[in-house]
């Protein structure tokens, strides 16, 4: 299977388990192929689950910028500055001079990794599950439930605390809006990303799959068409669309909680969010002991804490 | 002058790399304010945190392997709170490897105060003041003991000195 053929999480599961008999063979060359196919599955897995990557796309990188004090893997990204307005003036009045400058951010890598695992294969015989595709799986969501709690603890940490004034925007990027979640309260949640100095419109909307449950009982006055019949009878799906965002709807409501939306502007105002090592698993076979973990190599930072906002419903 | 990757340095002699170490990732007390160098001695408190030294205390030591300013444990974007123009890190979280002194290892640190080592020291570590974190010698009953000498004071390989040891767990007498 080559990279950008698009096959079902069914498809993904059955090819792994072929993948996975490849590593009950005491040949190495079978091991180390099983192992190839395993990883082209785990990153097919990864891109259909987790928001943050929904959201900041992963940028594969091979080279790093270097960096004197250490020799951990970085990459410098430049940030585009502000401007000084232009002015009215009276006639041979000469402009104000500035030195050209702007900011650089940089991005530091470090590591995700998951539990190692390992059992003799001869017990993993004896098992109608999959245990080894079960628990392979399972780590790949850990990771992914690690990546999208970090981008989420980064996300709280730039807006500050509910209703609290952000210093670089001097407005409030996390709001609580009170009423519930109706049509006039969901546009004026839409209008807390604009609201900065960098005045960009949401890309994608985050919330939680019961939050979501709130949008299906607008009414016909409130869709202003045949939408609310249509939910009532097939309900959300993952492509509606709310004032033209995309919304990007998880389970992890211990990450985002009920009544609350995180809006994001698009992703190339937002941040950088680059792969060294994507999700790759290291199976090992030595005599009837199996042993496998599951481990990537990325950096990610918030450049632009601007392209952020979060509303709490109340 | 800038401090150099070869300045504050930890090595093992002996033990490490292998594939199963017992070592511990763990992220520093709120306290912990200062940068600590690698190869600084550090415990865990009852939150689960680092904190320097181990003083006279019963706990496990550890020798933290880099340093707690290193890109891969620390992206310092300002305070949200109070600074303008920062950036966030969603990576990295904080977290730094240590070898817990329990592990089979020979280890060679700069972090120590200077004196003379001669083999089969015991050590301990301060847990505060300017030499928290620091190995030192220290004596059985009194101190918590974290290490033996091994080698003595040895040259790190880049020309800095470095105290070469066995990790040891004695604890204070109750």
């Amino acid at each position: 299977m080559t990279t950008g053929n698009v096959i079902t999480r069914e498809q993904s599961q059955l090819m792994s388990k072929a993948a996975f008999d490849h590593l009950l063979s005491d040949d190495q060359n079978r091991v180390k192929e099983a192992t190839d196919k395993l990883n082209r599955f785990t990153r097919v897995f990864m891109r259909e689950d987790g928001f943050y990557r929904r959201i900041l796309p992963i940028e594969q990188v091979t080279e790093f910028d270097r960096l004197v004090s250490s020799d951990d893997p970085a990459i410098i990204v430049d940030r585009e500055p502000g401007s000084p307005a232009a002015v009215s003036v009276g006639f041979a009045t000469q402009p104000d001079g500035y030195y050209m400058r702007a900011d650089r951010y940089p991005v530091y890598f470090s590591r995700i990794q998951s539990p190692w695992w390992a059992k003799d294969v001869a017990q993993l015989a004896t098992w109608v599950m999959d245990l080894r595709t079960v628990i392979g799986d399972n780590s790949a969501r850990d990771l992914l439930a690690e990546e999208d709690g970090r981008m989420l603890s980064a996300v709280n940490t730039a807006i500050r605390g509910a209703d609290q004034v952000v210093p670089t925007s001097g407005v409030v990027q996390h709001k609580t809006i009170r009423g519930g979640i109706t049509r006039d309260s969901y546009y004026d949640a839409l209008k807390v990303l604009p609201s900065t100095p960098s005045n960009l419109e949401s890309a994608k909307v985050l919330l939680n799959h019961i939050t979501i449950k709130d949008v299906g009982k607008f009414t016909h006055n409130e869709f202003g068409g045949t939408m609310a019949q249509d939910i009532m009878v097939k309900g959300l799906s993952e492509t509606t669309q709310l004032g033209g965002q995309e919304l990007v709807v998880t389970i992890k409501k211990g990450l985002v909680g009920n009544n609350t939306m995180y809006f994001f502007g698009a992703p190339e105002y937002l941040g950088r969010f680059f792969v060294y090592d994507d999700a790759t698993m290291f199976v090992k076979r030595e005599g009837p002991m199996l042993s496998f973990y599951l481990y990537e190599t990325i950096g990610a930072t918030i450049g632009n804490t601007n392209a952020v906002a979060r509303v709490n419903f109340a | 002058m800038p401090t150099l990757m070869t300045q504050n340095t930890i090595n093992a002699l002996k033990g490490w790399p292998q594939e199963r170490p017992v070592d511990y990732s763990g992220v520093f007390a709120s306290s912990v304010t200062s940068t600590v160098p690698a190869g600084s001695v550090v415990h865990l408190n009852s939150d689960g945190e680092f904190e320097l030294g181990v003083g006279t205390e019963n706990v496990m030591p550890m020798f933290t392997f880099f340093a707690s300013d290193s890109p891969h444990v620390k992206n310092d974007g300002g305070d949200p709170d109070t600074d303008k123009n920062v950036w966030v890190p969603v990576q990295p979280n904080g977290k730094v490897l240590a070898l817990v002194a329990i592990g089979a290892y020979e280890l060679v640190s700069t972090q120590f105060v200077a004196g003379s080592y001669p083999p089969n020291t015991l050590l301990t570590s301060a847990a505060s003041g300017g030499n928290a974190g620091k190995l030192s010698a220290g004596t059985l009953g009194t101190h918590m003991i974290c290490g033996q000498v091994s080698r003595g004071v040895v040259n790190n390989n880049y020309g800095y000195d470095a105290l070469a040891f066995w990790p040891v767990v004695a604890y204070v007498y109750p």
